[in-house]
């Protein structure tokens, strides 16, 4: 178990000097350098210049790289042009919006996912399973913009069940910041059921079709009793491994959805960072939402390894 | 007699995946210090159990794998030595003959473009007419209708396609063929057919042999020499007649004994 | 899954995209109204005969809108995965068939462009190249690349290990010959199937862009960019919202039901050997 640990943090770091390698390159070696950038329309070629050589834009890209890197490990993430901030300080002002998004938008799809999915298993090829099918098709195939435009008009605007836009912060109560955050929350669960649907979906049909669903059958238990208890434990696992998947689609989907709803999360600062082409504050973001989802991926690998007993007495599965 | 093949002192280690990030790395040796000399029109028998090492014995020498130690000389040549060129010849001379010929060729060509493959490589400077009546005559060769040319792989009996097999190691004209397993696959009738056709083009085309095969009765028919592997190392050699009549060894006696020949040869 | 449900799944998706299709040819030919035009007395028509879906906030036919904003879709969405899909490809066979470091290095480099969330990369690549066009093609076209190459990576070793390719190496055939000739045919089938299946979420890639208006461009139309331009009256003239949503979500469906069905089939097909 140990070696494995040991072995996914490896690669889960090799993932991640590349991620810090593409970003670094795109960002740098690409038209508009930082020091133009950051002067705007007061850049006269001597003041860039000169903010070129402070930032030590003029060093070879190893050791720009590697100062960069350092800075990074220090927690100097640089400052940002627009905002004229700290980078972390910014990303932290915001980060609870955009988690308590994801946490609301969570406990919504995951009871669902897995009543459909272990419906649509149990009775397969029956009309719950259509049915749970098409719903997965719909799903993945309606635009998550759209789908908020449209709650916004219906939900918001029309039944007026929820404020049209904005934030309630934790200082007026945990209940009305979750209220404020419910409508947008759900449109961002629909994009989410597709793929869990279809996970729980196809890991409860194998184990259903394991030799200890069999054993269980043989031994007697009755069979209800069996699905909830074997069945459902095996199907539960799979889906931690697609987990870490979700919640890079969640950081996209929370892109658009805070835009819309006018809620001053990541998603909605990434936006500005990018029509303002703040490059410093945009390769901080990169940097942290990618290592979220890097690390997350590593902690659902290892619960996963941890979880599930087949894989753990398999030997060198990976 | 000149000798195309030459090896000295083979090794091949594999490694064994490790079951522990720290444990000590492990090797598995497929083949074991194996010498073997294949001359002009010579046949060499490989007889052996699966696991014995005497198929990556034969890729080792037809230069699909590397070996880790050890050399093999092509014509009095080290082949890790070989410019291009020599390469190219050395790849020219030496064909393999799979044990499932179906697998062999590829599923998605007909059997025209399977056996045009080589020639594509080898005499691309040459106009089609002149490879097509080369691709017909190597039909005749072995005995297959030209009809089946524009046939897929699995439209053709498994004999038709060790046939297809051969006309295609044997279209470059090469000096030693290696059949690995070629006969395993295959009904005992069509077995005897293509053991026969392989002999008869020998006859023709002065080419050697290396015959890798389980079956004793087999290697018995074609081959002038025979080696007995085991575990990767050659347990017992030598003429044919000797070995596997007056075998030296424990373990060539227990594998004659459980093939039918001792029942034939009385 | 049955044969006939997988048949009408793939018939209902191809239905589906030929609607597309139609609209974007027919929308070189013919339009109802000039989409371009503005004229403030026609502002928010609602559905009527001379406009079929009403207008939009500058008066503007937003049936003729939404044709257009077809080849815009169609377009981004074949060039993007096209690109995409030959460089995918080219870096997964090249990590299949290199052995050591550099399929190492190729497939933690896939490994890390996948941990970029799928509008992230696109909006990190339009920041530095621009807003535009064809560089929400190309940021698409990025973001495709590990998809393809992950799945071209596992198909080459998969038949790299067939006995068909050892014949081919015994013969004489060289790497790049093998790649092309030999495995590619064999594998092509299940990279079309990636190929349909990527271009919905690669037309829904870029309304998104569009939407946040990083895409396409004014005057130039596309549903996302609709959808944007409408966004603050659709509170009161709600018609606005529906067509363009419903359009690509049409298309989008269209090219994964058939992506979906070829994929079943294929398995099945495998299955039955």
């Amino acid at each position: 178990m140990l070696s494995f640990i040991i072995k996914r943090l490896i690669s889960g770091l090799t993932v991640l000097f590349f991620i810090s390698i593409i970003t670094f390159f795109v960002l740098r070696w690409m038209p508009g350098d930082p020091a133009t950038l950051s002067l705007g329309t007061e850049g006269t070629p001597e003041k860039i210049a000169e903010l070129q050589e402070v930032m030590g834009l003029n060093l070879p890209w190893y050791q720009q790289y590697y100062h960069w890197i350092q800075d990074l490990f220090s927690g100097d993430w640089g400052s940002s042009y627009v905002f004229g901030e700290d980078v972390m300080t910014l990303i932290i002002q915001r980060l609870p919006v955009t988690l308590l998004l994801a946490a609301v938008s969570m406990v919504i799809v995951i009871p669902f996912a897995f009543i459909i999915g272990i419906m649509s298993a149990l009775f397969k090829e029956r009309w719950v399973d259509y049915i749970a099918r098409s719903l997965m098709q719909l799903g993945d195939a309606v635009p998550q913009f759209w789908l908020a435009l449209i709650f916004l008009v219906f939900f918001a605007s029309k039944l007026g069940w929820f404020p049209v836009a904005g934030y309630v912060g934790f200082d007026d109560g945990i209940l009305a910041s979750i209220h404020s955050v419910l409508l947008p929350a759900i449109v961002l669960a629909i994009g989410q059921v597709g793929p869990l649907i279809r996970i729980i979906r196809s890991s409860m049909l194998s184990s259903l079709e394991q030799d200890y669903m069999l054993m269980t059958q043989v031994n007697g238990l009755p069979k209800t009793l069996a699905i909830v208890k074997y069945a459902l434990r095996g199907a539960s696992i799979a889906p931690l491994t697609i987990i870490g998947m979700q919640l890079a689609n969640m950081l996209a989907g929370a892109i658009l959805v805070e835009n819309i709803f006018a809620l001053p999360g990541i998603g909605r600062l990434l936006l500005m960072t990018v029509e303002q082409r703040d490059l410093i504050l945009l390769q901080g973001m990169v940097i942290f939402v990618t290592s979220a989802v890097v690390l997350v991926n590593i902690l659902t690998d290892i619960c996963y390894r941890l979880a599930n007993p087949m894989i753990r007495f398999g030997g060198n599965h990976e | 007699m000149e000798t195309i093949i030459e090896a000295e002192e083979l090794v091949k280690e594999y490694k064994i995946k490790k079951q522990q990030l720290f444990n000590k790395q492990a090797y598995f040796q497929a083949v074991d210090h194996v010498s073997l000399q294949v001359r002009v029109g010579q046949t060499v028998g490989v007889v052996g159990e699966s696991g014995s090492g005497k198929s990556t014995l034969s890729e080792l020498i037809g230069g699909l794998q590397q070996p880790t130690n050890g050399s093999i000389k092509y014509l009095g040549k080290d082949i890790s030595s070989f410019t291009s060129t020599e390469y190219r010849h050395f790849r020219q001379n030496i064909q393999f003959i799979f044990q499932s010929p179906k697998d062999s060729l590829h599923p998605f060509y007909t059997i025209k473009e399977n056996l045009m493959e080589p020639l594509g490589i080898f005499k691309k400077h040459q106009p089609e007419r002149i490879l097509l009546q080369e691709i017909h005559d190597m039909l005749d060769q072995v005995y297959l209708d030209e009809s089946i040319l524009n046939k897929h792989a699995s439209e053709i009996s498994g004999g038709q396609a060790q046939r297809v097999a051969i006309a295609r190691a044997l279209i470059l004209k090469p000096k030693l063929i290696i059949a690995d397993e070629c006969v395993s696959a295959l009904d005992v009738s069509v077995q005897a057919q293509i053991i026969q056709l392989l002999k008869e083009l020998q006859q023709k085309h002065q080419m050697s042999y290396l015959f890798i095969s389980h079956d004793i009765s087999a290697v018995n028919e074609v081959a002038d020499y025979v080696m007995v592997m085991k575990n990767g190392q050659v347990l017992e050699q030598g003429m044919t007649e000797q070995v596997l009549f007056q075998p030296k060894h424990d373990y060539t006696k227990t594998l004659i004994s459980s093939s039918y020949l001792l029942e034939r040869e009385g | 899954m049955s044969k006939l449900r997988q048949h009408k799944l793939f018939s209902l998706g191809l239905f589906l995209v030929l609607v597309v299709i139609s609209l974007c040819i027919v929308s070189f030919f013919y339009l109802p109204q000039d989409p371009n035009v503005m004229n403030t007395i026609n502002r928010f028509q609602s559905p009527s005969k001379e406009f079929l879906l009403g207008t939009d906030q500058f008066g503007r036919d937003i049936l003729s809108r939404i044709m257009i904003s077809s080849r815009y879709a169609l377009f981004i969405g074949l060039v993007s995965v096209f690109l995409g899909a030959v460089v995918g490809i080219v870096i997964g066979a090249l990590a299949a068939t290199a052995n050591g470091w550099l399929e190492t290095i190729l497939m933690r480099f896939i490994d890390g462009l996948m941990a970029f969330p799928g509008i992230l990369l696109a909006m990190m690549l339009v920041a530095v190249l621009g807003k535009g066009l064809w560089n929400a093609v190309i940021a698409i076209a990025i973001f495709m690349i590990p998809v393809f190459s992950r799945l071209t990576y596992s198909l080459v070793l998969d038949q790299k290990n067939q006995l068909y390719v050892k014949a081919a190496r015994s013969y004489g055939a060289s790497k790049c010959r093998i790649i092309f000739k030999h495995i590619l045919p064999m594998i092509l089938p299940r990279l079309i199937t990636q190929f349909s299946a990527s271009i919905g979420s690669a037309i829904l890639i870029e309304s998104s862009l569009s939407f946040l208006g990083l895409g396409v461009q004014p005057p130039n139309a596309s549903w996302g960019l609709m959808l944007s331009e409408s966004r603050q009256y659709m509170l009161t003239y709600a018609y606005l919202a529906v067509p363009p949503g419903i359009i690509l979500m049409i298309t989008v469906l269209g090219f994964n039901l058939i992506g979906d069905a070829w994929n079943d089939s294929i398995v099945s097909r495998r299955m039955a050997e």
